[in-house]
């Protein structure tokens, strides 16, 4: 991890550490908003081939154009500090795209899960998908105008979520919000990865 | 963040051969893998996908989902450019931290998001 000058003085070699975190959620939810409010750089999307069957392409030999799709990854960054690169990224929370949340997960540290509760149904998936790929994770709550106002008992309810599991609230294009909801997740991530050392 | 159909799918994988990975059973590279390229190494790559993903990440480390959105191919066909760059030594990784610690990297990030 140190920089070694004979490899070449032409660039820094610093930052080394990446870490992934994951935001899952519905469509619509907020996810590149809440990544682009944090973002250094603007939320970049890349592709990921798929087979209408949801399997990563993995040999297109024999393969017809008609029988995959792309489906969008949209990411961000964050450096902190002198060599730690933080990753955000954010794809759909639908089971079909299991196979791109593994390959994304690997490694990761663990998951912020945006709920929209003018539509809690739709938030079970991303809960079912995190829970799948066993990362530790924080909820919250992106807080629209018409939000409809439950308590947090109520919500917790509703979406079944252990004790210790954090729910917050952000509101995903406000930078300070944002920041904060990921501030939470890595104070939870830490607890978490405490408690199983 | 909807799937849709891509007309233009077969050129992608024309840019790697049909290949989906670098060298059968290469492993695959983490989406965040950092690369940098290795100036002055003889026998530049000719395919413009390829030179590209140079110049992206000449004298600074870039992971490889970003090189992938900077050259506007699907992080597959990436994969498969940068592994041949990594064979062929013009590009280097990163040396991953395995040996990091989660617990002191998520004090660290603590920190680092505190202080933005």
């Amino acid at each position: 991890m140190a920089s070694r000058l004979s490899d070449g003085v032409y660039v820094r070699d610093s930052v080394q550490i990446a870490v992934k975190l994951l935001v899952v959620g519905p469509f619509g939810v907020g996810k590149t908003t809440l990544i682009g409010a944090v973002s250094e750089i603007e939320p970049l999307r890349t592709e990921q081939l798929l087979t209408r069957a949801g399997e990563i392409v993995d040999d297109l030999r024999g393969l017809p154009g008609k029988n995959t799709t792309t489906v969008a990854l949209d990411f961000g960054r964050i450096t902190l500090g002198e060599d730690i690169v933080l990753y955000l990224f954010g794809t759909p929370g639908q089971p079909r795209f299991i196979q791109i949340w593994r390959d994304v997960a690997r490694g990761a540290y663990g998951a912020l899960v945006l709920v929209d509760t003018r539509s809690l149904d739709t938030s079970f998936e991303a809960l079912g998908l995190v829970e799948t790929l066993g990362l530790p994770y924080v909820v919250a709550v992106n807080a629209f105008p018409d939000t409809p106002g439950y308590s947090a008992a109520e919500l917790r309810e509703a979406l079944d979520l252990a004790a210790a599991t954090p729910l917050i609230t952000c509101r995903a294009q406000d930078r300070e919000s944002a920041k904060n909801a990921l501030i939470e997740l890595v104070r939870h991530l830490h607890d978490a990865y405490r408690e199983h050392q | 963040m909807t799937p849709h159909r891509r007309e233009d799918l077969v050129r992608p994988f024309v840019l790697t051969g049909g290949r989906a990975r670098s060298a059968p059973g290469a492993p695959v590279l983490d989406v965040a893998a950092m690369v940098t390229a290795v100036p002055g190494v003889p026998a530049p790559p000719v395919q413009p996908e390829s030179l590209a993903l140079l110049e992206q990440c000449a004298g600074r480390y870039l992971s490889v989902v970003e090189l992938a959105a900077a050259i506007g191919q699907p992080l597959g066909i990436a994969r498969v450019l940068i592994g041949d760059l990594l064979a062929s030594g013009h590009l280097k990784a990163a040396t991953p931290d395995n040996g990091a610690d989660r617990i002191a990297i998520l004090e660290r990030m603590l920190h680092g998001l505190q202080a933005l």
